[in-house]
């Protein structure tokens, strides 16, 4: 797996270069960008990781960001710092989706706090994702017919009752079931609702 | 306070009032009767006829001050001295008479005078002195007159003795006043005598004494010549201290004249008729010694009062522009508190840095060490600005200095930039090094480009606008010869409207703003013999100037 990596952004040149020996001391990997609006033009990978960003800032600014990366579905942990902070605009950052809110000046402990949870939460994030991608990786690889048995199947049909709808033997309607239940990887029939649950191809 | 409390301490200030006024009137009353006693050399049918009453000149002090009823004491005080003290051969009721006539002739031109004319307590004035002086001439001939007639009347004097004693009479009231009255009542009026300037006078004085000591010995002392001609010498001592100290050292220096010189004829022998011969000269040099005193006073009170008249608009004008300054600093604080929690918060950073690096072993020191550095800058740069930010509103009065324009300049943009970084404008000064210096008040100048300064920024970041840019120029200009610093912006310009009464007093255009700003900058800068301008108002290219004077008289 990739180090996590930390977007910091502000535009003030000396608390970039300050936070970024501090979190690079401390361990992290930091890449650093003087507004948001850099930062959104340079990132088009998909890193892992998390953006510390100042809320003030001309052009976009803090909150912006936040919502710019949910209208582009870039679902990385924001965690918002200000030397201005109050609460309307506490309210508002976390109101946006940002992870976390830290006032300058920055205890270092609360801002490792927070890039911590954030990584955890890109973490979870990731490995769901990666579960949801294999998962649709082998339905895809079921054939028409056996697509047909899976719904039957996750629907709640007994092979008897599948036979008589397809006009099929049993035991040709117990060999798909077979075929599919190993393509799945499914050990149960349980396993293959749940799977087809999460594929969406039954109401939860 | 409660109400009793009110009660007591204002039944205790009239009783103290009344109880002074009493002991002012038995003050008086004991100086009569001492300076009678001292007074009193010659004697003329049993009536004393000094030509030099000093004691009638406490007594008319008195009146002046205190009003017509003070002549009771003049009344008593000649009773008692008349009675006890001179002890002459006069009978009883014809004293009375004496006391009365003298004690009603004072008290009514006194009062005459407080009347018609108003003698000014502290004499500043040239026509109080005259009147004085006038007033003491017909008290003394009313009295001489009345004083004839009675005894005329009563039948102690004929038509020789009124003829004799007139003139002693008149001339030793006259003078008695004229020498003695202005001393009591500059000197009773006086709030408080500051005794470190009397010490540091004390080498003058004596040399006055020695002076009027010597003339003195000159005209009486010496046997051969007749005094009466070297008599001008006294005018030496008298002049010089009534043109060094005004009133006060003329009637000081007349008092020492007239005092010594009475004693000195007294001990050497001189008779009634040169006693009044010498009398008649010292009034001359009375009147002489207090007018001339009395103008210089007068100019010296005139000149005195516009120096403090101008002091008096410098300060105010110092606390408006104190007032403006916070009012400036006030709206510019959310700012400079972002601008001041930058460093903070990368300085924190680097130290926490710092401790990493230390606490791990085998750690690059130098890395350390390079944040350590950086850090302090960072601190001092958060410092520099909470200092200049206290030194800008430093209550403090007016100073005029030499200023190092370009310094002056720099400073101002400490916290014009702190401000406008906050509030994503750009700000740069553009002053060449070698800029003549100027002569004024530091602050407040630096007061006048930093209200420019945040004009601009405001307007900027009022009209949400990006890219703001304000610049400062500073330019010297030959003819005339000044300084001319411009303030210009990329804003949202001035409207029209607002031009012609852009530095009146309470014309704003912020929610919160007082309009003190620019109407305080021009005041600043008038007093500086310069003046300010809106040089632009169009938007994107809005300037502000103002000039400042290099070749201004210095004041003060």
């Amino acid at each position: 797996m990739a180090t996590p990596m930390i977007f910091l952004i502000d535009d003030h040149a000396s608390v970039r270069e300050a936070l970024s020996e501090m979190l690079g001391v401390l361990g992290y990997s930091v890449k650093t960008y003087e507004s948001a609006d850099v930062f959104l033009a340079a990132s088009d990978e998909r890193e892992l990781g998390c953006i510390v960003a100042d809320v003030r800032m001309p052009g976009t600014d803090g909150i912006g960001l936040v919502r710019e990366l949910a209208r582009r579905g870039i679902e990385v942990p924001v965690v918002l710092i200000s030397g201005h902070a109050d609460v309307p605009m506490a309210v508002a950052a976390i109101k946006s989706g940002a992870q976390d809110f830290i006032e300058k000046p920055i205890d270092d402990r609360q801002l490792v706090a927070a890039i911590n949870r954030a990584f955890a939460r890109s973490i979870e994030h990731l490995d769901s994702q990666r579960a949801k991608s294999e998962l649709d990786g082998r339905f895809a690889r079921l054939t028409p017919r056996q697509i047909e048995i899976f719904d039957l199947v996750a629907d709640g049909f007994t092979s008897q009752a599948i036979a008589a709808k397809l006009n099929i033997s049993v035991r040709t309607v117990d060999s798909y079931r077979a075929e599919v239940m190993e393509k799945m990887q499914a050990e149960s029939v349980a396993g293959l609702v749940r799977q087809a649950t999460r594929l969406g191809r039954i109401a939860p | 306070m409660p109400a009793r409390v009110l009660q007591r301490e204002w039944l205790l200030l009239h009783l103290s009032e009344h109880a002074s006024k009493w002991a002012v009137a038995v003050l008086y009353l004991a100086a009569y009767i001492i300076l009678e006693w001292a007074s009193f050399i010659h004697v003329h049918k049993g009536l004393p006829i000094t030509p030099w009453d000093p004691g009638l000149g406490v007594a008319f002090a008195l009146l002046i001050r205190g009003g017509p009823l003070s002549g009771l004491v003049l009344f008593a005080g000649m009773v008692i001295a008349e009675t006890f003290v001179l002890q002459n051969d006069v009978d009883w009721p014809t004293d009375i008479g004496v006391a009365a006539i003298t004690a009603t002739s004072y008290a009514s031109v006194a009062a005459l005078v407080q009347r018609y004319f108003r003698i000014d307590a502290d004499l500043a004035h040239l026509r109080d002195v005259l009147v004085l002086l006038a007033a003491g001439l017909a008290g003394a001939v009313l009295n001489t007159a009345l004083l004839s007639a009675f005894l005329l009347a009563v039948g102690q004097f004929d038509i020789g003795d009124v003829v004799q004693v007139a003139r002693p009479l008149v001339i030793g009231d006259t003078i008695g006043i004229a020498v003695v009255t202005p001393l009591l009542v500059r000197f009773t009026v006086q709030k408080r005598l500051e005794i470190g300037r009397l010490l540091s006078l004390l080498p003058e004085a004596a040399l006055y004494l020695f002076l009027i000591g010597l003339a003195l010995w000159f005209i009486v002392g010496n046997e051969e010549a007749h005094g009466f001609r070297l008599f001008y010498l006294l005018f030496v001592p008298v002049v010089i201290a009534a043109v060094r100290h005004g009133v006060d050292g003329a009637c000081l220096s007349l008092a020492v004249t007239q005092f010594s010189l009475i004693g000195l004829l007294h001990l050497s022998g001189y008779d009634a008729g040169e006693f009044t011969e010498f009398q008649t000269l010292l009034l001359v040099l009375t009147v002489t010694g207090l007018i001339v005193g009395v103008v210089i006073s007068e100019r010296r009170n005139s000149d005195r009062i516009a120096l403090d008249a101008r002091a008096r608009l410098a300060e105010r004008r110092a606390e408006a522009a104190q007032v403006a300054r916070v009012n400036l600093v006030s709206g510019m604080a959310s700012a400079l508190a972002h601008e001041i929690n930058q460093p903070m918060t990368a300085a924190r950073a680097l130290g926490r840095s710092a401790q990493q690096l230390l606490r791990t072993p085998g750690s690059d020191l130098s890395r350390a060490e390079s944040n350590l550095t950086t850090m302090l800058a960072h601190i001092d740069h958060a410092g520099d600005i909470l200092r200049r930010m206290r030194n800008f509103i430093r209550r403090g009065h007016p100073y005029v200095s030499t200023i190092n324009t370009r310094d002056m300049l720099e400073e101002a943009m400490t916290l014009a930039q702190a401000e406008a970084s906050a509030r994503h404008v750009r700000v740069d000064l553009d002053a060449p090094a070698d800029l003549p210096d100027l002569h004024g008040d530091r602050v407040q100048l630096e007061q006048v480009v930093l209200n420019l300064v945040h004009n601009a920024v405001d307007a900027i970041a009022e009209a949400r606008q990006s890219h703001g840019h304000v610049h400062v120029v500073a330019r010297h200009h030959a003819a005339p010869p000044r300084v001319e610093i411009g303030v210009l912006d990329n804003g949202p310009g001035i409207e029209g409207e607002l031009v012609g009464r852009l530095f009146d007093p309470l014309t704003t255009t912020k929610q919160d703003g007082l309009g003190l700003g620019l109407s305080v900058c021009a005041s600043i800068v008038e007093a500086h013999g310069g003046r300010v301008w809106l040089h632009c108002g169009r938007p994107g290219a809005t300037e502000f100037r103002f000039s400042v004077p290099l070749d201004r008289p210095r004041e003060r």
